[in-house]
């Protein structure tokens, strides 16, 4: 049998439930194991215990609220749905997120699904690329007629995700070692990382809008418009000063890392 | 001693496995640990707190890097995203030693993460002899290739794998990395003699020594990293020594980890095994 003949029928052994007795007929009996199904069970639980492991690495909130037992379901259907393409076992469960809102046993329960969501923000803007702040006095020399055109630039580590109160709540009480018992709607988090440690906090309306305006890449001044559309009730002036306020917010977090007034 | 020499006599010395449950002990004080080594791909992200942590123990230590994603026996076609981010870490460490296995780690594109047997066939070592060439001319250095643990055997072997491995260093112009352990948890799992085994290695090749603690199920042995080196391994390491002389040693450990201060105390035996060993030999 070729090499790559060989190697598929290995790798399939790996995958499914059972080893091909056609592989294990290719394999030298152990030196001292009954059969040699029981020592290629070494890689084929292996291979099942390491996916379920990864998982729990960028997971361990989720893992805690399905339970051992659960967890491990759930991450063999994972695998199963979506197998490694990856060399690097980090990105392995970055999609899980995604799996989770499409699979039919997992999709409607908003709590799991947040809880996913939010720890893959986490992991995510945990080791995003790096990039050097900027002050807000770099703004200290834009024109009045110039703040219209001001676009923004992110650091890379800047994620707003979508999860539930009570994933927020679970998230939490695990940093803390206490119970949760919130229940609630869905909520949407800023998470950055700053000094190397990663940050969030709950997003509200205004700021929501604003800011996935600018990490789109519109100038202040369509920020401003849009504020103006979804709050017909109030004041320009009122809603200029929430709009300069948010990026003052944004500046003095550290999540700012390029200001430009050029035409986009 | 200049401090070139005592930089070069630590980077032939014992080191450990830098893993992030120690970080703290690491950063806190100098510690009696020649160098480090890395798994590489821990080490291969955008950036954050990873990089950070590995710039600043990087410049109190020389670093090592192994990595576990190579899959040099794969029939896939080697990655060469993988190739270029490993080539601009090892720019950002420059690392006394890059590394990696004898094995494949998946093929059709997927990866299961694994260090998965080769059969130990002409066609195998011609297939690893061309690839470990083409990886080594990309990154522009020599690779040291390790020894795995392995479960099966192949009835289509053809060689042993002391022969397959110096064969394929001899003919790629490769380095090896010679996992003491390893070869205990092979020797024990396909019943060959493990000092047998050490005296096919050709010694001028091995850049690098690994122990670690195994996994007993009485019928085989596993690979596990989650024990204190055995009596067992800790024999054939003096044998290694008598046998090679002074080679870089470190042990690798993984789960179940153990007090930092532990470790050293492992570490601490490893050097005066060695020196005994050294003694032996003078």
């Amino acid at each position: 049998m070729k090499l790559a003949e060989l190697q598929s029928l290995f790798q399939a052994s790996v995958l499914d439930a059972e080893p091909s007795p056609h592989l294990l007929a290719r394999l030298r009996p152990p030196g001292r194991a009954e059969s040699v199904a029981e020592t290629f069970a070494v890689y084929h639980d292996g291979f099942r215990l390491r996916m379920t492991e990864f998982l729990a690495n960028d997971y361990p909130v989720l893992r805690a609220a399905l339970g051992e037992l659960a967890f491990g379901a759930m991450a063999e259907a994972f695998w199963r749905a979506r197998p490694s393409t990856f060399r690097n076992a980090r990105w392995f469960g970055a999609s899980l997120p995604a799996f989770l809102r499409t699979a039919p046993h997992y999709c409607a329960d908003s709590f799991i699904c947040g809880v996913a969501a939010l720890e893959a923000a986490l992991a995510k803007s945990f080791d995003a690329e790096d990039a050097e702040e900027i002050p807000i006095s770099a703004l200290a020399a834009t024109r009045e007629e110039d703040w219209p055109q001001l676009r923004l630039g992110f650091h890379p580590s800047v994620v707003v995700v979508e999860t539930s109160q009570a994933a927020l709540a679970a998230y939490e009480a695990a940093q803390t070692g206490e119970a949760s018992l919130q229940s609630g709607g869905a909520v949407r988090l800023l998470v950055w990382r700053r000094d190397l440690d990663v940050n969030y906090r709950v997003l509200e309306g205004g700021e929501d809008m604003a800011l996935v305006a600018a990490f789109d890449g519109a100038p202040f001044g369509e920020i401003c418009s849009l504020l103006a559309f979804a709050n017909p009730q109030k004041p320009a002036e009122e809603l200029a000063m929430a709009a300069g306020n948010y990026l003052a917010r944004w500046f003095a977090d550290g999540m700012i890392v390029a200001a430009a007034t050029a035409p986009g | 001693m200049t401090e070139c020499e005592k930089l070069a006599d630590r980077a032939q010395g014992f080191g450990l496995g830098l893993r992030t449950v120690y970080y703290p002990d690491i950063l806190e004080s100098p510690q009696p640990v020649d160098w480090f080594e890395i798994i590489s791909e821990n080490f291969m992200v955008p950036g954050g707190r990873p990089l950070a942590m590995l710039d600043r123990i990087r410049a109190d230590y020389p670093l090592r890097m192994h990595g576990v994603s190579l899959s040099l026996a794969s029939t896939d076609p080697l990655d060469f995203d993988y190739l270029r981010a490993l080539k601009k870490l090892i720019a950002r460490v420059e690392p006394e030693l890059v590394s990696d296995h004898l094995a494949w780690t998946g093929a059709h594109g997927l990866n299961l993460h694994d260090l998965l047997p080769t059969p130990l066939t002409q066609e195998a070592l011609d297939h690893c002899v061309e690839r470990a060439a083409r990886v080594q001319d990309f990154l522009g250095r020599r690779i040291a290739l390790e020894n795995p643990s392995t479960y099966v055997s192949f009835a289509d072997d053809e060689m042993g794998e002391a022969d397959f491995l110096a064969e394929l260093a001899r003919r790629a112009d490769c380095l090896l990395l010679l996992d003491v352990n390893n070869v205990h948890v092979s020797a024990f799992n396909h019943g060959f003699d493990a000092k047998n085994y050490l005296d096919r290695i050709p010694k001028e090749r091995v850049a690098q020594i690994h122990v670690a603690g195994h996994s007993d199920l009485k019928t085989h042995k596993i690979d596990t990293h989650d024990h204190p080196v055995s009596d067992a391994v800790w024999e054939l390491f003096s044998y290694v020594r008598e046998k090679f002389g002074p080679i870089p040693a470190m042990i690798e450990r993984d789960d179940r980890f153990p007090p930092f201060s532990e470790l050293l105390d492992e570490l601490g035996f490893m050097r005066r095994l060695a020196e005994a060993g050294e003694r032996v030999a003078a």
